[in-house]
């Protein structure tokens, strides 16, 4: 029993910091080219938001379905608040060309339109637990570009103006294009690995 | 893929769009409309609408996994997990490394000056008796030889951990209620104990031998003056 509480813990750990990895990447490479911070008031930021996050899950403060907003995207969030008062703080508050607006940078999905769309596939409510825990198996597991693009796109509902200047792509198009390519790719392993469902 | 399929057209850009928007519920009914007629009977369009609203509803998925996650971890672990990821210690620990550094170097600092300060003292005061005007070879030889070796190893600042060893011991002897050989040269075995652990930055021995020969021979004294003296200045 103790054992497999502590195989849990560990798990959870590791998966934690998986995505923080993730988070760490974008996060250091889009605050040095927006706001001009430096390495370690990155990492500052960095710490002081993943505390903030995990604080507000805690206090039940992140709700999907109230803000419509990942993880991912929240933590984002926090991230621009914690370096604005930086900035602030400071008295080297940075305007920049494109200042992000979480209005007009994100988007959400609808629940019933997504259950819309899912009622056209074909219908064996047996399997569909299968498909989702399939699916949710493959998202986990994306690689690159295609990881930053569709979590960026459908995970965290962000625009595709905001995708390219976070994953430096030289264009909107540029991203959309790549974006094409990685749902294809998705369509195409989902669909083989559905396969084996039957 | 083949090079054909590989070649993204405009209307694939269109219809992910469209299938974004449907999913967004930003279109109009009329719109809406249309689109859930094409699905119907378009199985391309079809398929990529259901492979996206299948990545939205996995990823909100796996993101709740996540969420639950974070409830159960504690603060430290995050805390942890934070600092393995940006490779580096967290603000509290850099400014405790920080804080330690500046209390080390102010402690050197005032170590080093504390150090010269006191060496400084007992060299000042190394020649205060010399050694010629207590020990003139009038009385038992060895005992002289011996007290000349040590007053002058003090006052040439020479061996001083052997030398203040063997005046400790001759310092009781010399006041032992008993007479003995020592017994007249106590004041100057006690002063050059001292000196010599002042020179040797034994600050608080130095003070106790001091303290001691304040009580045994007062102001007014040659020895006397000189120990109120020093002892003021090591203040």
């Amino acid at each position: 029993m103790l054992i497999s509480l502590r195989r849990n813990k560990d798990e959870n750990e590791r998966k934690l910091e998986k995505f923080a990895k993730e988070q760490w990447q974008k996060t250091r490479v889009y605050l040095i080219s927006r706001y001009s911070l430096s390495e370690d008031e990155c990492a500052d930021v960095f710490q002081d938001s993943l505390v903030i996050l995990w604080k507000n899950i805690n206090e039940n403060k992140v709700d999907s379905k109230d803000l419509g907003l990942s993880s991912s995207t929240y933590f984002m969030t926090i991230c621009r608040n914690k370096t604005m008062e930086l900035l602030r703080s400071k008295s080297k508050y940075v305007t920049t060309p494109y200042e992000i607006n979480s209005s007009k940078d994100h988007h959400d999905y609808q629940e019933d339109q997504v259950e819309r769309i899912l009622s056209l596939e074909e219908a064996r409510e047996n399997i569909q637990k299968e498909k989702e825990a399939l699916v949710r198996d493959i998202v986990k597991n994306l690689p690159s570009p295609c990881n930053e693009l569709l979590w960026g796109y459908y995970g965290d509902g962000h625009s595709m103006k905001m995708l390219a200047e976070m994953f430096n792509y030289s264009s909107e198009n540029a991203v959309k294009v790549t974006k094409h390519r990685c749902c294809e790719k998705f369509r195409v392993r989902y669909s083989e690995m559905s396969k084996s469902l039957f | 893929m083949n090079e054909k399929e590989n070649i993204i057209q405009e209307k694939d850009l269109v219809n992910d769009e469209r299938i974004s928007r449907f999913l967004q519920g930003l279109m109009d009914a009329d719109e809406e409309t249309a689109f859930q007629i094409e699905l119907k009977n378009n199985e391309e369009l079809r398929n990529q609408a259901i492979a996206q609203a299948r990545l939205v509803k996995g990823m909100k998925q796996v993101d709740e996994e996540l969420k639950d996650m974070f409830q159960h971890t504690d603060e430290q672990t995050i805390r942890k997990i934070a600092n393995r990821v940006t490779a580096r210690k967290n603000r509290s620990t850099r400014w405790l490394a920080i804080a330690a550094s500046v209390v080390f170097i102010v402690f050197v600092g005032f170590k080093s000056y504390d150090y010269y300060d006191t060496t400084s003292l007992g060299k000042e005061y190394a020649n205060a008796f010399p050694t010629s005007s207590i020990v003139r070879g009038e009385s038992n030889a060895d005992v002289e030889s011996e007290l000349k070796t040590l007053f002058d190893n003090v006052a040439q600042n020479r061996d001083l951990g052997n030398t203040t060893s063997r005046l400790e011991i001759i310092w009781e002897l010399s006041k032992q209620d008993t007479y003995n050989d020592y017994t007249d040269y106590a004041p100057y075995i006690g002063w050059n104990l001292a000196i010599g652990y002042l020179e040797n930055y034994e600050k608080a021995d130095a003070k106790a031998v001091l303290e001691k020969m304040a009580e045994m021979y007062p102001e007014g004294t040659s020895v006397g003056d000189k120990i109120v003296e020093l002892l003021y200045k090591m203040k």
